[in-house]
């Protein structure tokens, strides 16, 4: 009894926090409500980040296997934890200048974290899946929270449509595994599909492909990334940094489950589709953003293409005794949440400006205007397109280092090119900051304290993160090393 | 061999780290108080950090001679502070090494850098953007001292990156001009081939030696090189090796400029002209060349490799030198004899003469940024002058606008005739020592790796660099002047601090080379390059020796070991090292001795030929050099237009990228602009069904849009209602392609 | 007899799932749908899913359905979904896709003969059953006396198994729901609630003012006044009403105000 709760902790603190918070939003007469919310709703986070860490080490099984927590989904739950916490620091400013202050807009990102958690401790397919829509419905609505702009409008029916679609994909394919072995769970299911007549059975196989095609959509990988470009620019841009982050998280979380612990013995099936995912996500996701002249546009590409090498990662799932396959993941993860929300919380504080907005060109001249803001840009940008010493080199290393351990070169190459094809696009914007006469004389930035310690923060660690990366890797990888024992 | 940890080595790194945080650091505080910053602290901090860095380097140095050696003489200092990344796979260290080989490098960067920083204070005086330039300045310092101490293919991999990158950033320093922008984005482009192969080369040494460790592997070539070669890769193994090497020197072609990644340097001349001396002449552009060497006992293994560096290298430097003959930009001849010779140093790489490839490195440093340091001068006075006459038309860096200066920049032209003159290759200069070396090498008997055709053109074109450097000074520094007498006049000779530099480099170019003096022409004090360098090389010999009986075998029977033995031995790994290692003076056969003293002849010969011709054609006889023009005809254009390699490219590559580009974003955006104006009418409707109260919002909105704009909207809303299930249909054939991979695979 | 009902729903719920897709008019579509889920209901029914069966009654068609049919009819008298084109392309590459997916499915089923046979089926024997109540913590095990009627007519109860199950084994999901149906609450509430902090739409402004008078306790905006506002907006209107059509813009005061630069 005590275990199982012990379990869901987090998850429980976190969901009964959000109610907490949304009974003091509903009596509150504070005159500055949307900031006590914010305020009260990073406390609910901090709080469960601190019983995450209290738990860590811990390695339990409950309900029957249902729920796991262990060292990744601890890991991967702080990592949604953060995104979530960074998000609520970037909207509650801009939230204000979108003229959309409503308080809901912390406690759905608190709710969706929730499913977030569920997802990546999931042990059990029907979990994995409410966890998914735990996780979905918030954003449909967050997608839509910018009212009167219509293409938010339009990004969040269009987010819905896709999600409704791929939420089918996923049940079918829950169902007929379920038909082809009798268990959602992913140890009884990684038993059963262990004998060779039902890893064989068409059932299951189908079951499979059409689970993945689920976790592609939500993953946004080519070639089912068509809503993403559109999902992300229409969002406001708090959203859309949440979106890309912790989404990825969870569905990476739950991915690596799934398959490595699951569906381990149908490797060579899954293996095969997803390294094709993989490598033409890299190739086209960067290929596409070359073009891109609105910068979220172009972040929802460069996501596309990073959700290709993580799954790089997957792939690798290779040689289970390491868990060097899903180490990199987790790894990857992280820096990827980091520097992500960095490059968007740089877009928050551009956008802030009077007349600001999302293109490249507002961006000309920053260096001179706004140095730091520049530089910390920098940074996240040259992290993102894998520039050493900065954290996301490392994490491409490790990605592509478990891809040729796993024997498969093919994909560390096809990396290699891609990343290098993308600091075309990345140092386009640096080349718009730093060499490019600013258009208007002094644009003013939001001086919104949370925005630029969130920042700020994200610069520091992404550096930080390169050049003491081991330290932060062994930590990571004694977690990992007690994944998925089912 | 135990390592020596030495930790001031990271003080050599973090001096110019420390002053480019700081400059940038103050630079933005300024800037936001709004203050202009002031020269005098922003240079006092540059200046401080890389001659700080200079001294610790010369400390390193002296320390690591003065270090105990082992059996072979192999000194190494090293620093190790942490590790840096772990992984199953693989295990890399922050690793500083200063070995022999990069003791040259350190001290060249050091050294030339501190030089090219003085120099700076006075070029760039006055211009906007003081404090990034020299921020730039030490953080390109502080990666390419990354790059040579990097004790691991990573750490040089991070410098390599981040010079580069500092390249990028000081071309573009002048980013208002077009030209500027376009070289550094060139640049960069072209810089990502050859990136990509240097990292296919690195995670292939990541595989096959479960290593980064430069000592590791290289000292596993030798352990494990019949298992490299049979066993573990089965007949792949040389295969495997040929292309690591390649994808290896394809990131050397494109840092070193070599065919057919050469094109973006001459354009990098955009930049100050102090950054062209440091980075695209002296220091960073022989990046590959150091890497070559670095990875040499690889490249040995691959008798295929060697060949592929030695003929790119060889025809790279035929082909600069052609190029460089004909062009009238004083700044792009420079670039073009700097590939050239950058070819020579390949050519010493792939003849396996991978010590006087250094050397030609060091000497090439000395006397290039003598060059580039002096023609700055030159443009600086030109522009000056055309300044103060008003005038704004002419190019300051067309030699075509000057002639007869050597009269108002006596102390430029001197520095300027010593450099051309060691470049030329004229005794007692060092680039006659550095490049005589590389052709005897190259023509060596019993050089496997070299050949007569390889000498032939390397001979062919000492004359024609010799030829182009004294045309380059004839037309701006000799003959009567093309300068109008009023700009004549008001061109000056420039202030010391610039001028301190550009004669010490000269002094060095002229006795750079007396450290290597050949065994022939020498007496006591002979070859000290190679005797440091040599237990460098000599380390991983050993290991092979050790473990190859084959090489014991045939040493022992050959008698004494000397050049001209090394031809009996037809393993790949011998040559090369015997040609890196002196030999005993006794060594040398009565042969060899004349066939090295006539080639110096040779080489001397063509030198002061291809000098006088240039002085003839240009000063005394330019009817002459008119008719030769005109008989060369559609030649001369070809090469006055550099081959039109930029131009195929451009039509190749450039515009082929470019449209595939554009055929994907009409894929990605064609159906996004409408919806998005489809949707705003769409709200529009919607807020008319659903919201109650808004009455006179709507109304006002429709009237204002009017009819015909709705009708619009419409059409346009059902492309995006299309655009929805478009996706649809997309995934529903991504599901069936994935089916059929299950299904086929 | 069974086998002509179950070949009878089959068919419908195969033509009614057709004609759904297939209808222009949305209510067609939906009393398809009825038909569709009715059908599936009755298979159910077949399979001794008794409890599904009434599920699928009262959810389904009684309540998502009537839902939806409130919806078209209030959105209805538009004539915005009618005769709209579909792009060719996408009709054309629609079939290609049926005809490709076709022979698929049907390999599917004959698998689904094969292999489902041991795994699907009854539910778990009540020894099974009690094993695994057995094996739960203490607390949330079920009285054995419940699962005795499980043992004595085993298929029958298959709505005691589903309930056991859902109350014990997966627990945490079904609890997990009412978190999402939470979400869904506040989602539906943040989408619908009106936006009444800001009084650049003069519309909203004056509904802000209205709620002020009235005395009903709303937030206002951080920051801003309530009579100051509504100061603003009634100068707002006096200027309107001084210069008819001076409000001629399609959002008259977003572009000023909403910063994150849409245009």
């Amino acid at each position: 009894m005590a275990q199982n709760l012990i379990v869901v902790l987090p998850e429980l603190v976190l969901a009964l926090l959000s109610v907490v918070v949304l009974l003091i939003d509903i009596f509150s007469e504070s005159r500055s409500r949307l900031r006590q919310t914010a305020g009260l709703a990073m406390m609910a986070v901090v709080l469960t980040l601190a019983v995450c860490i209290a738990l860590w080490g811990k390695n339990l099984s409950g309900y029957n296997g249902i729920v796991r927590l262990d060292s990744m989904g601890l890991l991967l739950s702080m990592v949604c934890l953060v995104s979530a916490g960074a998000t609520i620091l970037l909207a509650s400013d801009y939230l204000r200048q979108i003229g959309s202050e409503k308080t809901e807009f912390f406690l759905l990102i608190l709710l969706s974290t929730v499913g977030m958690m569920v997802m990546v401790k999931a042990g059990e397919l029907l979990t994995l899946f409410i966890g998914l829509e735990t996780l979905s419905i918030p954003l449909y609505v967050l997608a839509g929270f910018r009212r009167q702009e219509p293409r938010s409008q339009e990004a969040a029916l269009k987010y819905f449509l896709m999600g409704a679609f791929a939420s089918g994909f996923l049940l079918y394919g829950i169902a007929l595994t379920y038909a082809a072995t009798g268990t959602t769970i992913f140890s009884e299911l990684r038993h059963s599909t262990s004998t060779e007549a039902i890893a064989g059975s068409p059932i299951l196989l189908a079951g499979l492909g059409l689970m993945l095609v689920g976790f592609a959509f939500k993953l946004a990988l080519v070639p089912f990334h068509m809503w993403a470009p559109d999902v992300y620019e229409g969002s406001p841009t708090p959203v859309t940094a949440f979106m890309s982050t912790g989404v990825k998280v969870a569905a990476f979380g739950a991915l690596v489950r799934l398959l490595g612990g699951g569906l381990a013995s149908l490797q060579e099936g899954w293996g095969t589709a997803l390294w094709m995912l993989a490598a033409l996500s890299i190739l086209f996701g960067n290929i596409l953003a070359l073009k891109q002249n609105n910068l979220k546009r172009l972040l929802a590409y460069s996501s596309i293409a990073h959700a290709g090498y993580i799954l790089v990662g997957v792939v690798a799932y290779h040689s289970l005794p390491t868990a060097f396959g899903p180490w990199a993941v987790s790894y990857y993860l992280a820096a990827y949440v980091v520097m992500n929300l960095g490059a968007f919380g740089v877009l928050i504080l551009v956008q802030s400006r009077p007349g600001g907005a999302e293109k490249l060109e507002d961006l000309r001249g920053l260096s001179q205007s706004h140095p730091l803001v520049a530089l910390c840009m920098t940074f996240f940008l040259l992290s993102l397109a894998g520039m050493p010493p900065f954290w996301g080199f490392v994490a491409k290393f490790y990605v592509f280092g478990a891809a040729i351990q796993a024997g498969r070169y093919y994909l560390a190459i096809i990396g290699v090119l891609g990343s290098l094809i993308s600091i075309f696009y990345y140092l386009r914007i640096i080349v718009e900051m730093y060499m490019s006469e600013p258009t208007e004389p002094e644009p003013k930035l939001s001086s919104s304290l949370a925005v630029r310690v969130t920042v700020g923060a994200a610069a520091l660690l992404t550096l930080l993160g390169g050049l003491f990366s081991s330290g932060l890797a062994d930590a990571a990888r004694d977690a990992i090393r007690m994944l998925i024992t089912p | 061999m135990e390592f020596q940890n030495w930790w001031p080595l990271a003080l050599v790194v973090l001096f110019p780290a420390i002053g480019a945080v700081s400059n940038g650091l103050l630079g933005l505080v300024n800037q936001r108080r709004g203050k202009p910053n002031k020269e005098m602290v922003v240079s006092a901090i540059a200046l401080g950090a890389s001659f700080a860095a200079f001294l610790v380097a010369t400390w390193g140095v002296l320390a690591l001679v003065n270090a105990p050696a082992d059996e072979a003489g192999y000194r190494v200092l090293s620093y190790e502070p942490y590790t840096w990344i772990v992984s199953e796979l693989i295990k890399v260290p922050i690793k500083l090494v200063l070995d022999p080989l990069s003791a040259v490098m350190v001290l060249v960067v050091t050294g030339v850098g501190f030089l090219i920083h003085v120099y700076s204070v006075g070029y760039m005086h006055g211009e906007e953007g003081y404090y990034r330039y020299f921020a730039y300045l030490n953080l390109f310092m502080f990666s390419m001292l990354i790059l040579v101490l990097g004790g691991n293919f990573l750490l040089l991999f991070v410098g390599w990156e981040g010079v580069g990158l500092c390249s990028y950033l000081l071309i573009g320093y002048y980013f208002t001009k077009d030209f500027a922008a376009t070289a550094g984005k060139k640049a960069f482009v072209v810089n990502r081939v050859g990136d990509f192969g240097f990292l296919i080369g690195i995670l292939f040494v990541a595989t096959i030696f479960g290593t980064l460790d430069f000592d590791t592997v290289l000292k596993s070539v030798g352990e494990h090189q019949a298992a490299l070669l049979t066993p573990l890769l089965g007949s792949w193994g040389p295969t495997v090796i040929t292309v690591l090497t390649l994808s290896l020197f394809v990131g050397a072609m494109g840092k070193s400029a070599q065919i057919p990644l050469y094109v973006w340097l001459p354009d990098a001349m955009a930049g100050p002209t102090p950054v062209s001396a440091l980075i695209h002449a002296a220091t960073m552009v022989t990046a590959g060349v150091y890497m070559v060497v670095r990875c040499s006992p690889l490249f040995l293994l691959s008798p295929t490799s060697m060949a592929v560096v030695a003929w790119i290298g060889v025809l790279t430097s035929l082909m600069a030198a052609l190029i460089a003959m004909t062009q009238t930009d004083i700044k792009k001849v420079l670039a073009y004899s700097t590939v050239s010779q950058l070819g020579y140093m390949f050519v010493a790489c792939g003849v396996g003469a991978f010590g006087a490839a250094i050397f030609h490195l060091m000497t090439h440093a000395f006397f290039k940024a003598c060059l580039f340091l002096g023609s700055g001068c030159v443009i600086h006075a030109m522009h000056h002058a055309y300044h103060h006459t008003g005038d704004g038309e002419s190019d300051p860096q067309d030699m075509r606008n000057m002639g007869g200066l050597w009269a108002r920049l006596p102390w430029t032209f001197l520095a300027f005739l010593l450099a051309t003159m060691a470049i030329a290759g004229l005794p007692p200069l060092s680039g006659f020592f550095s490049k005589d070396e590389i052709l005897w090498k190259a023509f060596m008997p019993g050089n496997e790796y070299g050949s007569f055709a390889i000498w032939l053109i390397g001979w062919v074109v000492a004359g024609m660099t010799a030829f182009y450097m004294f045309r380059l000074l004839a037309m701006t520094f000799l003959g009567t002047t093309r300068v109008k007498r009023e700009t004549f006049h008001q061109v000056h000779e420039l202030p010391w601090t610039m001028l301190a530099p550009v004669l010490v480099l000269a002094v060095l170019s002229v006795a750079g080379g007396w450290i290597n003096i050949p065994q022939v022409l020498g007496s006591e004090s002979t070859e000290r390059l190679h005797h440091f360098l040599e237990p460098q090389f000599e380390r991983y010999r050993l290991e092979m020796g050790a473990s190859d009986h084959g090489v014991a075998e045939l040493e022992s029977a050959g008698g004494p070991v000397g050049l001209g033995e090394v031809s009996g031995d037809r393993s790949p790994r011998g040559a090369g090292h015997e040609l890196l290692a002196t030999v005993p003076a006794g060594g040398h056969g009565e042969l060899e001795v004349k066939q090295e003293l006539s080639l110096i002849w040779f080489s001397v010969a063509i030198g002061v030929m291809g000098m006088v011709l240039a002085g003839w054609l240009y000063l005394k006889a330019p009817e002459v050099l008119e008719l030769i023009r005109s008989r060369l005809g559609r030649f001369y254009d070809v090469v006055v237009n550099k081959f039109y390699v930029d131009e195929f490219y451009e039509a190749t590559f450039v515009d082929g990228t470019k449209k595939l580009g554009e055929n994907l974003a009409k894929f990605d955006l064609a159906r996004i602009d409408g919806l998005v104006n489809g949707v705003a009418k769409a709200t529009v409707w919607t807020s008319k069904k659903s919201v109650r109260g808004d009455l006179n919002f709507i109304d006002s909105a429709v009237n204002g849009v009017g009819e015909s704009i709705m009708r619009a909207g419409l059409v346009l809303r059902r492309i995006q209602m299309g655009s929805a299930q478009g996706y649809i249909v997309v995934m529903a054939a991504g599901l069936f392609a994935l089916i059929v991979v299950f299904v086929l695979l | 007899m069974t086998d002509f009902i179950f070949n009878l729903f089959w068919s419908m719920v195969l033509v009614g799932g057709l004609m759904t897709v297939t209808r222009r008019e949305p209510v067609h579509s939906a009393l398809w749908l009825v038909a569709t889920l009715f059908g599936l209901a009755v298979l159910y029914l077949l399979m001794s899913g008794e409890f599904l069966f009434a599920v699928q009654i009262f959810v389904y068609a009684g309540g998502i359905m009537v839902l939806y049919l409130f919806v078209i009819f209030l959105v209805a008298g538009s004539k915005e979904g009618e005769g709209r084109p579909e792009p060719k392309l996408h009709r054309v590459l629609g079939f290609v896709l049926v005809f490709l997916f076709a022979p698929i499915f049907i390999t599917l089923l004959m698998g689904l003969k094969v292999a489902s046979e041991p795994e699907v089926g009854p539910p778990p024997p009540a020894a099974a059953v009690a094993a695994k109540n057995d094996s739960l913590p203490e607390a949330i095990q079920l009285n054995p006396a419940l699962l005795g009627p499980v043992e004595a007519s085993g298929q029958k109860m298959n709505t005691l198994v589903f309930g056991t199950r859902l109350f014990s084994e997966y627990l945490f999901p079904f609890e997990l729901v009412s978190v999402v149906l939470l979400v869904a609450m506040i989602g539906g509430i943040a989408l619908s609630r009106k936006r009444f902090t800001s009084y650049s739409e003069t519309e909203e402004a004056k509904m802000l003012a209205e709620t002020v008078y009235r005395g009903v306790r709303i937030a206002p905006p951080s920051g801003e006044d309530p009579e100051q506002i509504l100061q603003v907006f009634q100068q707002e209107n006096l200027e309107r009403h001084r210069h008819p059509g001076s409000d001629f813009k399609v959002f008259p005061d977003y572009e000023e105000e909403s910063n994150d630069g849409s245009k």
